[in-house]
């Protein structure tokens, strides 16, 4: 099969890639070895959460990436311009109309308390947890459920100094209880009636109301308008550990757009070949036990993500890039690769593949390697985003930008 | 035989709860775990001599949703569905298993004696009797055998084309929807291929489904010989049933390590696969009729782990007038036999019920699915007309066909 784009990679990237072709008429296919990691990480769209962005009411975020860029212009961020940031922004805006929308604060981040009893700064919020910024200033009770062990409310109650409470519920007594299960029941209202009858005994003089961001998988702010009908207060989420019910919000949404656009989706087999002539990638191979079969395409977006996806992997003497085998810019030597503390500016986040402004693979000397071959997300080095908080922003800003990229050229 | 299954890469999973998202079981019952604890989690505590502590392994019900997400490549519900064979060889199988699983069996003689079945079927008393002492719901339906086989009606039906083409139709199209066969063939030559039937029994699909791998072991033994002569002899194969055709590409290879197996796989095509390669050759007969028609399109499973995309969805668009969308849900709950079951049937109603509201909020005339098994539960859950793509794309075709070949 011949597409005029393939993306390799499923993850926000990728899906943002896809997006910008198939809008401008390209036949595109997109592959992931598994479903990408949205269901993992995303919960809200950070764009950039340094400190100087970190505060309530500090910077606008444009001004503070506009600094960004002058000081890191070898950042991803660099090379797609405040100006196409924002275009990828408003363009992974557009998938969500009312009522679940995705908002700044007055173009500013926002601390919002996460299920890990932090605040967080992060730019988009999903309407569902918007209400959550007010935390600190409105008395506030946090609802947990007996069995869900990822959001334990009393001890977040301690963090964030608010009251918590944990909820048995009647359909399962004493087991485990998953995040997907919790936003199915969700969707019932004979579920939320239940829920709204035993928060109501607990609430006392609370206008707040925090949850686990498992208000269903479809229409989260349905069953938050319901509930909170029931409850006579405000509701908001609280993000939560994997799985990452908004993360597949997003993800479905894509989903649910390309494949009516005519994308076409292939999930669960990894790329096994790449057959490339001179500066070009003539085509692809994909593995699924004992078969395997060819795609090719005009042009290729390379968006696997780290180490976590596959994109990067180790052996003991350097980080490869498995697929086409590009050089990754890293440490000379192994000994380079540790560090004490893994969220703390860890050598092992600056690497990556290494790009023109075009987003295309260069090597060392700065000259490029393939024509016909873009990169984008997490994958790019010059970023640290697990300390930037620049995580979702780099994914939209780049696979978007690469696709643009692609389709001029 | 259990040693060469390639089964201990549960330390290749990172934890990440990919699977966890898309689990249809987990998603509406604790009684299972979930794929994350139940596949890799609990292998580490396997031993081949030590009794199968984890009664609930039997909930898995075999969709390969786990498999596909996992970002680290483990097969998940491969590993489910070996510990499930161990745990079902300690416990024994209950007759009812058997029953449901050698369908092909009684197949012939369903046929032949279908119009006093079809009624017993939805007796009260026989639905009682098969409920509380075979243990099968007795709010599922059976499906009806047809009176007239598919193979009886090939029989009669002198296929003629350029280029000759062997097709694996599946127990359930030969005594149960005989309309899908019809359709494949008329279509299959209305693309200039004269159609053959090489000999097949049924796939084994439902014996591996329920972990018994020497039942399956059988089946597919009988299978590849004959396909192999059909590749032998030039031809591709081609089959309308995801669930059959991702067993004998698949299964038949990696989990039952079938001689020739292989070179079977690498002949073998879904049917809209097929025809998307027609398309993309320029090939394709596409001289389609318009059909006005509001349907749905649901992706089986099995489909979704040929890895082949959407073939059907891509081919259905081109016929004009057909306003088609995808539905956007995971398993239709029903998992061959698994919905069958009496102590399962709830569990299994409750993943359909997801997949009831996403075709709710499509408001399709018609429902279009590649799978029997999808199609048997869809028309339980919603009432809808339910059919095979092909018998669309049929229908679109129908003015190009010849009328003595029509229906």
């Amino acid at each position: 099969m011949h597409y005029d784009l393939i993306i390799i990679g499923m993850g926000l990237s990728g899906l943002m890639a896809a997006k910008t072709a198939v809008e401008a008429g390209k036949k595109v296919l997109i592959i992931g070895k598994g479903l990408g990691c949205l269901t993992l990480f995303s919960n809200t769209i950070d764009v950039l959460g340094i400190p100087l962005l970190a505060g309530p009411e500090t910077t606008r975020l444009r001004d503070g990436l506009s600094q960004w860029i002058y000081d890191h212009p070898e950042h991803p961020y660099g090379k797609v311009g405040v100006e196409k940031i924002e275009e990828a922004l408003s363009s992974f805006n557009s998938l969500f109309p009312p009522p679940y929308t995705f908002q700044s604060r007055n173009e500013t981040n926002s601390l919002i308390p996460t299920g890990v009893g932090t605040f967080r700064p992060t730019y988009l919020i999903p309407s569902t947890m918007m209400r959550g910024i007010a935390l600190k200033e409105k008395k506030t009770l946090l609802i947990g459920f007996k069995g869900y062990k990822d959001f334990y409310s009393q001890r977040l109650a301690d963090s964030f100094e608010c009251r918590g409470a944990t909820l048995s519920l009647p359909e399962s007594p004493s087991t485990e209880i998953t995040a997907t299960a919790l936003a199915r029941w969700m969707e019932q209202p004979s579920f939320r009636e239940f829920i709204g009858t035993e928060v109501k005994k607990q609430i006392r003089d609370e206008e707040l109301i925090g949850v686990p961001a498992v208000l269903g998988v479809n229409d989260p702010m349905g069953v938050r308008k319901d509930l909170e009908k029931k409850i006579g207060a405000s509701v908001f989420e609280i993000p939560i550990l994997p799985p990452s019910i908004p993360g597949m919000r997003i993800f479905n949404r894509f989903k649910e757009r390309l494949i009516r656009r005519g994308v076409t989706f292939l999930i669960g087999h990894p790329v096994s070949k790449v057959t490339l002539n001179e500066k070009r990638c003539e085509g692809i191979e994909i593995a699924h036990p004992p078969v395997t079969t060819s795609y090719s395409a005009d042009h290729y977006i390379l968006a696997t993500g780290r180490f976590m996806g596959g994109g990067l992997e180790a052996d003991r003497e350097r980080i490869l890039e498995p697929i086409f085998n590009l050089p990754v810019f890293q440490p000379g030597s192994q000994e380079d690769w540790f560090g004490r503390f893994f969220f703390d500016k860890h050598p092992i986040h600056r690497m990556g593949i290494l790009t023109d402004s075009s987003l295309h693979p260069i090597d060392e000397r700065g000259k490029p390697i393939l024509e016909n071959v873009w990169v984008a997300g997490t994958i790019l080095a010059g970023h640290h985003y697990l300390d930037e908080k620049s995580r979702e922003g780099i994914e939209i800003a780049t696979g978007y930008w690469s696709a643009k990229k692609a389709m001029e050229g | 035989m259990h040693n060469s299954w390639p089964k201990t890469n549960s330390d290749v999973c990172i934890r990440c709860a990919t699977c966890m998202a898309v689990c249809p079981v987990s998603r509406v019952t604790p009684l299972f775990p979930g794929p994350k604890h139940a596949g890799p989690g609990a292998e580490r505590f396997r031993k081949p001599g030590d009794p199968s502590v984890d009664k609930w392994i039997d909930l898995c019900i075999g969709c390969h949703l786990c498999d596909l997400v996992c970002p680290s490549g483990v097969s998940i519900s491969e590993m489910n569905l070996i510990a499930k064979a161990k745990y079902l060889d300690e416990k024994g199988r209950p007759f009812r298993d058997w029953l449901l699983t050698h369908s092909y069996l009684f197949g012939q003689l369903g046929s032949f004696s279908s119009s006093v079945l079809n009624r017993l079927f939805q007796n009260g008393v026989v639905k009682w009797f098969v409920e509380s002492i075979l243990g099968i719901d007795r709010r599922r339906e059976l499906p009806a055998y047809q009176s007239s086989t598919f193979r009886q009606w090939f029989k009669s039906h002198p296929s003629k084309g350029q280029r000759k083409i062997a097709y694996f139709y599946g127990c359930y199209i030969n005594t149960n929807e005989v309309e899908v066969g019809k359709a494949t063939v008329q279509v299959l030559e209305a693309n200039g291929f004269e159609v053959f039937l090489p000999p097949q029994e049924c796939c084994g699909i439902p014996m591996l489904g329920n972990g018994d791998f020497n039942g399956a072991r059988k089946m597919a033994l009988k299978n590849v010989p004959s396909l192999l002569q059909a590749i032998q002899s030039g031809s591709d194969i081609i089959f309308s049933s995801t669930s059959c055709g991702h067993m004998i590409k698949h299964e038949y290879s990696h989990l039952l390590n079938i001689p020739g197996s292989e070179e079977v796989a690498k002949h073998t095509f879904d049917l809209f696969e097929y025809l998307r390669n027609l398309l993309e050759s320029g090939n394709l007969n596409s001289r389609f009729k318009k059909l006005p028609i509001k349907a749905a399109y649901f992706a089986p499973c099995h489909l979704r782990s040929l890895g082949i995309g959407l073939p059907a969805l891509e081919i259905l668009r081109l016929i004009p007038g057909l306003q088609i969308d995808n539905i956007e849900a995971d398993c239709c709950g029903l998992g061959g036999t698994f919905g069958f079951k009496k102590e399962k049937y709830e569990i299994s109603q409750e993943i359909g019920k997801d997949l009831k509201e996403a075709i709710d909020r499509l408001t399709p005339e018609i429902v279009l699915t590649d799978c029997e098994g999808c199609r048997m539960q869809i028309r339980h859950l919603t009432g809808l007309k339910v059919l095979h793509p092909i018998q669309i794309l049929r229908d679109a075709l129908l003015q190009g066909i010849d009328k003595e070949v029509g229906r």
